[in-house]
């Protein structure tokens, strides 16, 4: 289903611009250890690759993330790495504060703790929106810069 | 692996777990760091107890209490960022999401079926029965021996339903959930379904609601305690301290990987109960969690039980009435 503002809420979009212009499979050779958790599986096709993870630990550093696809853009002069991450845990959270909205509704008595975990929620979402994207790039970018041998493409 | 001895079991054959005091990292860096690591958990302690002995009626109700309690998670926050025991506990924003979820449910839903159908409403069905004049004496004794005896009867049945629920399948099936946790927090005490959350609050310490300020006072030590067990905080803990009560180091091997290892360590303040009945161990363990450390996802968590007896059941009958068939001579 394409729901392309909607889908802002639980998805991470995002670029970052390599420094030096590599091939695909050096860049995805970089970012491999994030790859190499359990539950994940990925697979590379030609400038794009593509994972989906069941059930990662908590030391998983992607793991809010469920599936994704990580590709290299490079027009010739520049190459950029795009990412496109979908997160089931921000969907999750961006509906806890309605679900304890719910519960105060519900349970007619009591309310005040349903209101502060929703208060919480809507706090805790906001901030996992902004920081987890940043994490994500953080990582990427800590990955790529490594100043390892890399296979650089000559100029066209 | 070969394991270590302990008692008549052989601890660490599946997974690592250290096994005795010596062999546990100490916290390293300053002297003032020390010294901070290692008399926190009795300072904290002794404070508590000395304020709910002299504070004054006017303060010394449930809603300081529960003040209190808000203002003692937020500084073991801090302890877990500033000094933790593994990194590969730290806190994540999503570890932090789903064991708020959990806390939530506890405080809203779970306590909400406590008051009408639980605890709550068996204590009050039971006072209503009972002669409580008969146990006039019991408030003639020091506060401190009051608290004491209600916190140690309540830890006491807790040690019990815990260690039912690790021996008796139906009660497994509900506490499984909990042990699929891969790392231990302050907030990992209430992840698990909410049948056990549920089942464990079942406890008798509300029939002592006649003796308010002992209650809260056996409430502080359950939290100056118990509150550790789950926390991912380098201690040194002291000698008496970890001989009397519960600490991180045991119930880190009771959530080990290690089979044997889980099986012991059932109190939740006073780890002198299993010492008592032979199921302490004296330990710590990094490695937590069921089936290899798979992680659970909160769907799962929440059906696990009920598909589980499920499949259990639908496999015993079969076997009860199509025994697998014998080949024809």
């Amino acid at each position: 289903m394409d729901l392309p503002f909607i889908d802002r809420i639980w998805r991470v979009r995002g670029s970052l611009a390599l420094d030096v212009r590599r091939a695909p499979r050096d860049v995805f050779a970089r970012l491999d250890h994030l790859f190499r958790a359990v539950g994940t599986t990925f697979r590379i096709d030609g400038d794009t690759l593509a994972f989906s993870k069941k059930d990662p630990i908590a030391q998983d550093r992607m793991a809010i993330f469920n599936h994704g696809a990580l590709w290299v853009e490079d027009d010739g002069q520049s190459a950029e790495l795009r990412y496109d991450l979908n997160s089931p845990t921000l969907q999750f959270c961006f509906f806890l504060p309605f679900l304890f909205l719910g519960i105060a509704w519900l349970l007619k008595e009591s309310r005040n703790p349903a209101f502060v975990f929703a208060g919480i929620f809507t706090v805790l979402y906001v901030v996992g929106r902004i920081l987890e994207p940043w994490l994500i790039r953080s990582a990427f970018r800590k990955s790529l810069a490594d100043v390892e041998p890399a296979t650089e493409i000559a100029p066209v | 692996m070969d394991g270590v001895r302990v008692g008549k079991r052989l601890i660490g054959t599946q997974s690592p777990v250290t096994v005795g005091w010596e062999n546990i990292p100490r916290v390293e860096g300053s002297p003032v760091k020390q010294f901070v690591f290692t008399w926190f958990q009795p300072a904290v302690l002794i404070a508590l107890v000395t304020f709910w002995l002299c504070a004054p009626d006017s303060i010394a109700k449930a809603s300081t209490a529960i003040g209190i309690g808000i203002g003692f998670k937020a500084l073991l926050y801090c302890l877990e960022w500033v000094n933790p025991r593994h990194d590969s506990w730290r806190l994540t924003w999503k570890e932090l999401v789903t064991d708020l979820f959990y806390v939530g449910i506890s405080y809203t839903l779970v306590k909400y079926a406590g008051k009408h159908i639980g605890s709550d409403a068996m204590v009050g069905a039971i006072q209503h029965a009972f002669d409580w004049e008969k146990f006039a004496y019991f408030k003639e004794m020091p506060l401190l021996v009051q608290a004491f005896l209600i916190s140690f009867i309540f830890d006491f049945g807790q040690y019990w339903m815990h260690r039912g629920m690790h021996n008796w399948y139906p009660l497994w099936l509900t506490h499984s959930v909990h042990h699929y946790i891969t790392q231990l927090n302050i907030n990992k005490g209430a992840v698990g379904n909410p049948v056990e959350l549920f089942l464990i609050g079942l406890g008798i310490g509300g029939f002592f609601d006649f003796l308010p300020r002992a209650a809260l006072l056996a409430g502080a030590i359950g939290m100056a305690v118990s509150t550790y067990q789950h926390i991912n905080v380098r201690f040194n803990t002291p000698r008496l301290w970890r001989f009397l009560f519960n600490t991180t180091e045991h119930h880190s091997v009771h959530h080990s990987q290690d089979f044997e290892a889980s099986r012991s360590n059932y109190a939740g303040t006073y780890i002198f109960i299993d010492r008592m009945f032979g199921t302490c161990v004296d330990g710590e363990a990094e490695l937590l969690g069921m089936e290899g450390g798979r992680r659970m996802s909160i769907r799962e968590q929440m059906t696990y039980p009920f598909t589980e007896a499920w499949r259990t059941t639908k496999s015993a009958i079969q076997v009860r009435f199509q025994p697998a068939a014998v080949p024809a001579e």
